[in-house]
């Protein structure tokens, strides 16, 4: 919201006051003439998500000459004429590091990755080479090896042009890996400002400090820390997959699309196992093959002794009772229809046909279990913070006592602190109903403290698998490597350390 | 000019009425009382609603298709304006030579605008490919009475009839069946194309197409050759357009985009017109009737029916008579484009009489409510007749309106009611033919009589210059006459022939009817 | 998607392969694929309308039933092969449709294939203006009332474009011609031309049936300006009906547009409203307009059927109406088929316009 008052962005329905002084203009009060000249030539913006930040009909270099165009030819400015507009435009994707600009500029947005997308939104940003950029939220839409590429774009602006960066994130790695100097909001306030490493290193106020205590840490309060050997080996092993491949079939014309490619692992009863991977990598395919959501197209997978390459819903329905599944997105996952207590109850319905008073009685046990008042089952899915909601999911999730739960991405749509709460919660129903669980997130730190076996997934293959802190702490994969390199964590010096092994790494 | 009106604008219109319409409408009265056709030049615009089935005269008789014919092709004998007797046009003499012999001898020198000669031949083969092709279209039917057709040299053709004097053979030749084709171009066993035909250009008529869009655009240039009845083409040419919507035939010709309006204006449409300076409508008697008709089987009493009895039966009809208001009729509904009728013939015609105007009602030809119940008390009805009415809307969006009227009429005595029924057109001829079992020729087996009638038959909208239909094929008098046939129907007829300078004809009186005896 | 695990981790850096198959041969390979689909939507069209005609028996039975004598229609249906088993008569039928052969109408004896090139143009012509009046009305509209959203041309706008499209075409039809032919006396009341016009249009030397085009190959003004002067009042009518539709369609998706970051983008780059509104967001909006554009076809062809009647437009829908009532079924075949087809092109057409307005389409 700060930053789109920066630009005088606010919708319409917003009224702000004070005083944004922008190279001596106030943005507040200028006229939106004048708000235009400023917007892009003085101030540039770069957003959150790169994919719908352009345009996809009309290509980039279009785009970006738009830009330089709008502020061509009024107030004095010299014309500036298609070709040249298109010549600056290829400059700046130069600047952002496009490979062959002068070919690409002339390409579509779907043409390029989401990492290189926002290289081309930046270099709109750069085209007028304004003396300040607004990053909102600039990486979060990126997996973790493109954010480090684009927060060493971003360094480079700064270093190379001396162009001013306002970054807006809530990733502290981020923050530690690219400010000079952090202004910490709480409900529209602001709370702290320090210069970055005196921030991280001495927080004086309670909610910097809580939230960096929130932040979870790669090597910090790691599950298996201190561990070598895999722990629960001789358990009943609940999943085994053995060289499993999963295809999706192509269009007409084209192959079919192998999302997961000969991946064998093992989970055990009372085990966490961690499945890591960027987006695209086959870890959620993984999780819907095991809940039965997906057909397996090759290898085995055995899931509670039944394999999965047989699958008859049928034959597969009795199973369907022990296995349980928490969602991404908890707002989703819920019928906005049906009080969280229904939903709650949904599973048990249908599996175990309880009179209401039990199933009434089960809920409170579950919500009180996953540390929300009972009451709240007669509230609807829109009444509650998304917090809770995934704690209402999660009690869905084990309302019929499963033996093994899957969990997809569980807590990537929640804030720091809360995801923090749910990741304890998490760990302590773990311990106390003992179900095996598949936990899959692109968080490294994430799995960290949850999960003692990792398996890392890149692109439909599980190229390494070990014990959680020893993969953290010394990767062998090459993949691995770079995983974790680019993986800024919440403190500048110690980021500032990593950032030159990375670079080590890629060989830069 | 349905049911009443012809429209002019302008001078050039009285030019082009005396032409194309004059040709078109023969009338026993005068017709539409153009007489100015020596206006003289320009060329007018023609607008109907009626469509063209086909220009192959042996594959239609319906009013649009005649119509055209009329100008193109040349008849043996034709009507001129005017007159209601059919006088040689291309023929130079036709008379009965005997009995069943008709002989008619061509003018000399006769060509088709193609150029190919008209002979005798050409005639015995028009006369031959209708009665041949029998197209359920066509007019065979009216040629009923031909045995055969022979030319004896190349100016004379004799027909062979098979009943002797028959006064209506002449009307024969001067209505559907009547044009004479080229044999050269026509297809002895099948119709042709239009666009064929046009394209071929057999004419002999007044006038020759020159351009030719179906239904659409007919583009007529008089023909210099014709030397027949009707003279020489008064204009430049004529243009027919086809209209579906009677209420943008009657915008167009109040904006003077057309110069001729003819069928068919609604009556509310025409009493519009009369009141725009501009448009002249012209009135004249037309030959329509409108009457309704009972099953002698199926209705109140009659013979197929549980309490059969003739004399109740008659009561009930006669009892209707009296009830039924004609001038109410013919101002709330067809806003006097109608005219009461008091006859079987309309009063237009020479020597017509109005019977009727003293045996029904007051006596002066208004309704009689104590006649009706004096006639059905004294035979012996005492309770309320149930009547069934069923008409169609294919002769007039008005048929709605006026049964609702004679319902009424009915109702309000206390001594009927009326169980009114429309039905779609198709349905009607189906269901019409039912009741009808012993017509000849097109009889439908299988005969199922549930279906009450009174029908309402509508008199055929007339088509200017088809005079004598042969009654009893008509498909759309066919009832009425069919009825006539066996001696078994009556009507009631009421509101009469509006205006329609036209048509000498309508059933009743045509010679070979003998139904008309049997009345009430 | 085969590159090996050990790939370096340069992806990000280039162009991924999906998206490089995509550029290339991408589009032909689509508008090959949309193209062969035509045929089998226009074999199972042609497939419904025989045998939907056919349920109520033969054609011949169903327009001369009643007015023929049994012998006499049970000869023609022999003759014209109706007493062979429908699947025969099927395949048969398809054969002649493969080669252009329509048969011959029962009610009038006209070539089937003359009758729809006839009309058809008139049709052709009466759909084109309309679609242009829908779109000059609609889109223009539409973007305002986006651009002034909930404001109180935005609310105008809308009820103008339920008014639209909520009126039926005959009635907006007669509401026209009463104002503008017979109050104002400004336009035409019906006709495709005047007849002076049309005579000289249909007197030409290979008319296309379209007559302004007519008009202007033949280089005949006064004939060109009475054609576009009796074209106004139906193109109007039936172009409003699409317009209401365009019109809402048009606010709805470029609303929905103007609330996508890229326009936030655009605009924090300094991009003027105007130009946002007509040129940022107006393309992308546009595509799901083609889309639905193509299905508006259809029902404006249905359209067609009451604004050729109130307006004397002598086109298919006017002859369909005409083919209807008289149960000639062969003649109703022909133009329901015809218009299948016209359906399935212009599907295919919309297919492709929205393919080239749309880099993401092709696959």
């Amino acid at each position: 919201m700060t930053a789109k008052t920066i630009l005088g962005l606010l919708p319409e329905t917003a009224s702000s006051s004070g005083t944004v002084l922008i190279n001596g203009a106030d943005v507040i009060s200028v006229s939106a003439e004048r708000l235009r000249q400023i917007r892009g030539r003085d101030v540039a913006m770069v957003f959150q998500e790169p994919s719908t930040a352009l345009n996809p009909v009309f290509t980039v270099g279009w785009q970006i000459a738009e830009g330089i165009r709008a502020h061509s030819g009024r107030n004095g400015g010299k014309r500036v004429s298609a070709k040249e507009a298109k010549a600056r435009a290829v400059e700046a994707l130069r600047k952002v590091g496009i490979p062959d600009p002068d070919h690409r500029v002339n390409y579509y947005p779907h043409h390029f990755s989401g990492g290189q997308k926002q290289r081309v939104v930046i270099a709109a940003a750069l085209a007028l080479n304004p003396g300040l950029i607004v990053a909102d939220e600039p990486t979060t839409a990126l997996d973790v090896t493109v954010q480090a590429e684009i927060l060493e774009l971003l360094r480079d602006l700064r270093d190379k042009y001396g162009t001013s960066i306002v970054l807006i994130t809530h990733n502290m790695g981020v923050v530690a890996d690219l400010a000079d100097r952090v202004v910490v909001m709480y409900q529209g306030n602001v709370v702290e400002e320090a210069p970055a490493r005196k921030l991280f290193a001495e927080p004086r106020q309670d909610y910097t400090r809580k939230l960096l205590a929130a932040v979870p840490h790669l090597g910090h309060n790691s599950a298996s820390e201190g561990q070598t050997v895999r722990p629960h080996q001789d358990a009943e092993v609940l999943v085994a997959a053995h060289n499993l491949s999963i295809e999706y079939p192509g269009r007409l014309g084209t192959p079919a699309f192998t999302a997961v490619d000969r991946v064998s692992f093992t989970v055990s009863r009372g085990e966490v196992f961690g499945l890591v991977g960027e987006s695209g990598s086959g870890k959620t395919t993984i999780g819907r093959a095991i809940a039965g959501l997906n057909r397996t197209t090759g290898g085995s997978l055995k899931v509670l002794g039944y394999e999965m390459l047989d699958f008859r819903e049928r034959t597969f329905r009795p199973l369907r009772k022990d296995i349980g599944f928490v969602f991404q997105d908890p707002a989703a996952s819920f019928n906005p229809q049906l009080t969280i207590g229904e939903c709650i109850a949904e599973p048990m319905v249908i599996h175990t046909k309880p009179s209401p008073a039990q199933a009434r009685k089960r809920v409170g046990e579950l919500l009180e279990s996953v540390q929300l008042p009972a009451s709240y089952a007669c509230r609807y899915p829109h009444e509650l913070s998304g917090g809770q909601r995934q704690r209402a999911s999660l009690a869905r999730a084990l309302s019929l006592n499963p033996r093994l739960l899957i969990a997809d991405e569980p807590t990537s749509a929640l804030d720091v602190s809360v995801q923090a709460k749910v990741l304890d919660l998490f760990k302590d129903i773990q311990q106390e109903f003992g179900f095996a669980c598949l936990f899959i997130s692109h968080d490294l730190a994430v799995v960290d403290i949850l999960s003692s076996w990792v398996g890392v997934l890149y692109k439909g293959r599980l190229v390494e698998q070990g014990v959680g802190s020893q993969v953290m702490g010394n990767p062998r994969h090459d993949y691995t490597k770079r995983l974790i390199a680019s993986l800024p964590v919440p403190d500048p010096e110690e980021q500032a350390r990593r950032r030159e092994q990375h670079r080590a790494l890629l060989g830069i | 000019m349905t049911k009443s009106t012809k429209t002019l604008h302008g001078a050039i219109a009285l030019a082009g009425i005396s032409a194309l319409a004059l040709t078109a409408c023969t009338g026993p009265s005068g017709g539409g009382g153009t007489s100015t056709g020596s206006a003289g030049g320009g060329a007018i615009t023609y607008g109907t609603t009626d469509k063209v089935v086909t220009l192959d005269p042996a594959g239609s008789y319906d009013g649009g298709s005649f119509m055209v014919m009329n100008q193109i092709y040349p008849f043996l004998l034709n009507y001129a304006p005017g007159t209601a007797d059919a006088a040689p046009d291309i023929a130079e003499s036709a008379s009965f030579t005997s009995p069943t012999e008709f002989t008619v001898k061509l003018k000399p020198g006769l060509k088709f605008a193609n150029g190919h000669t008209l002979d005798s031949s050409d005639v015995v083969f028009s006369f031959n490919r209708v009665m041949s092709i029998n197209d359920p279209n066509g007019p065979a039917s009216l040629l009923a009475n031909m045995e055969k057709i022979e030319a004896t040299d190349p100016d004379t053709v004799v027909f062979t009839l098979k009943a002797g004097n028959d006064q209506v053979f002449p009307g024969v030749l001067a209505s559907n069946p009547g044009p004479i084709v080229d044999e050269e171009v026509f297809p002895a066993d099948k119709i042709m194309d239009d666009d064929a035909i046009v394209a071929a250009k057999p004419f002999a008529g007044q006038y020759t197409i020159d351009s030719y869009k179906k239904n659409e655009l007919v583009n007529f240039k008089p023909n210099p050759d014709y030397q027949g009845l009707l003279g020489e083409a008064a204009n430049d040419g004529a243009t027919l357009k086809h209209y579906a919507d009677p209420n943008n035939l009657k915008l167009d010709v109040q904006q003077g985009n057309i110069d001729v309006a003819g069928r068919i204006l609604t009556a509310t449409d025409v009493a519009d017109l009369e009141s725009d300076s501009n448009v002249k409508v012209h009135k004249g008697p037309g030959g329509e009737l409108r009457y309704m008709v009972f099953n002698f089987d199926t209705m109140p009493f009659g013979a197929k029916t549980p309490e059969a009895d003739p004399a109740k039966a008659l009561a009930v009809r006669q009892a209707i008579a009296h009830l039924v208001d004609r001038d109410v009729i013919a101002s709330q509904v067809f806003k006097n484009t109608y005219t009461p009728v008091y006859s079987y013939v309309p009063k237009e015609f020479e020597g017509a009489t109005e019977p009727l105007k003293s045996l029904y009602g007051d006596g002066s030809g208004k309704p009689s409510l104590e006649k009706a119940k004096q006639v059905l008390t004294d035979a012996g009805i005492t309770s309320v007749v149930d009547v069934k009415l069923q008409y169609t809307d294919r002769y007039g969006t008005s048929a709605a309106d006026e049964y609702a009227l004679v319902k009424e009429q009915l109702e309000k005595s206390g001594l009927f009611t009326v169980d009114l029924k429309s039905t779609e057109w198709t349905t009607y001829t189906k269901e019409r033919r039912r009741c009808l079992p012993r017509l000849p020729a097109r009889l439908v087996p299988g005969l199922l009589r549930r279906r009450q009638l009174p029908h309402a038959v509508l008199h055929p909208r007339q088509l200017p210059g088809q005079p004598l239909r042969e009654p009893g094929r008509d498909r759309r008098r066919q009832q009425a006459a069919g009825h006539h046939r066996q001696g078994r129907t009556e009507r009631a007829a009421w509101p009469g022939p509006g205006s329609h300078r036209q048509g000498p004809l309508h059933p009743a009186p045509a010679p070979g009817c003998p139904g008309d005896g049997r009345r009430n | 998607m085969t590159t090996l695990i050990d790939a370096p981790p340069g992806d990000t850096g280039g162009i991924l392969p999906a998206a490089r198959k995509s550029s290339g041969g991408g589009l032909g390979q689509y508008i090959l694929v949309r193209f062969l689909l035509i045929f089998p939507t226009i074999f199972i069209l042609v497939t419904m309308v025989f045998f939907l005609m056919r349920i109520t028996g033969d054609p011949i039975t169903a327009a001369m039933g009643g007015r023929l004598p049994a012998d006499q229609l049970q000869e023609r249906i022999e003759a014209a092969g109706y007493d062979r088993p429908i699947l025969v008569q099927y395949f048969e039928y398809l054969g002649q449709l493969a080669t252009g052969n329509f048969g011959r109408t029962l009610t009038d004896n006209r070539a089937v294939v003359e009758m729809l090139t006839t009309y058809g143009s008139a049709t052709l012509e009466l759909s084109l203006n309309a679609l242009v009046v829908a779109l000059l009305v609609g889109i223009p509209l539409g973007m305002l009332a986006a651009h002034r959203r909930d404001k109180a041309p935005d609310a105008v706008l809308r009820v103008f474009a339920i008014l639209c499209y909520a009126t039926p075409v005959f009635f907006a039809g007669m509401l026209l011609k009463l104002t503008f032919s017979v109050w104002l006396g400004w336009l035409p009341v019906a006709g495709r031309a005047k007849t002076s016009s049309e005579l000289a249009l249909t007197s030409l030397e290979a008319p296309t049936g379209i007559y302004w085009l007519d008009a202007l190959r033949s280089g005949n003004m006064a004939a060109f300006a009475d054609v576009l002067a009796h074209a106004v009042l139906p193109a109007v009518a039936l172009g409003l009906l699409t317009a209401g539709i365009f019109l809402r369609l048009v606010r709805t998706n470029v609303i929905g547009t103007l609330g996508r970051d890229y326009i936030e983008a655009g605009r924090s780059r300094g991009i003027s409203e105007y130009r946002l509104v007509t040129k940022h967001a107006y393309k992308p909006a546009l595509i799901p307009i083609i889309t639905v554009m193509g299905l508006q076809i259809a029902v404006m062809l249905g359209g067609a059927v009451l604004t050729e009647k109130t307006f004397e437009w002598k086109g298919l829908g006017f002859q369909l109406a005409n083919y209807l009532t008289a149960r000639d079924f062969v003649a109703v075949q022909g133009i329901v088929v015809l218009l299948a087809i016209i359906v399935a092109l212009t599907n295919f057409i919309v297919d492709i316009i929205a393919a080239l307005i749309d880099p993401r389409v092709r696959y």
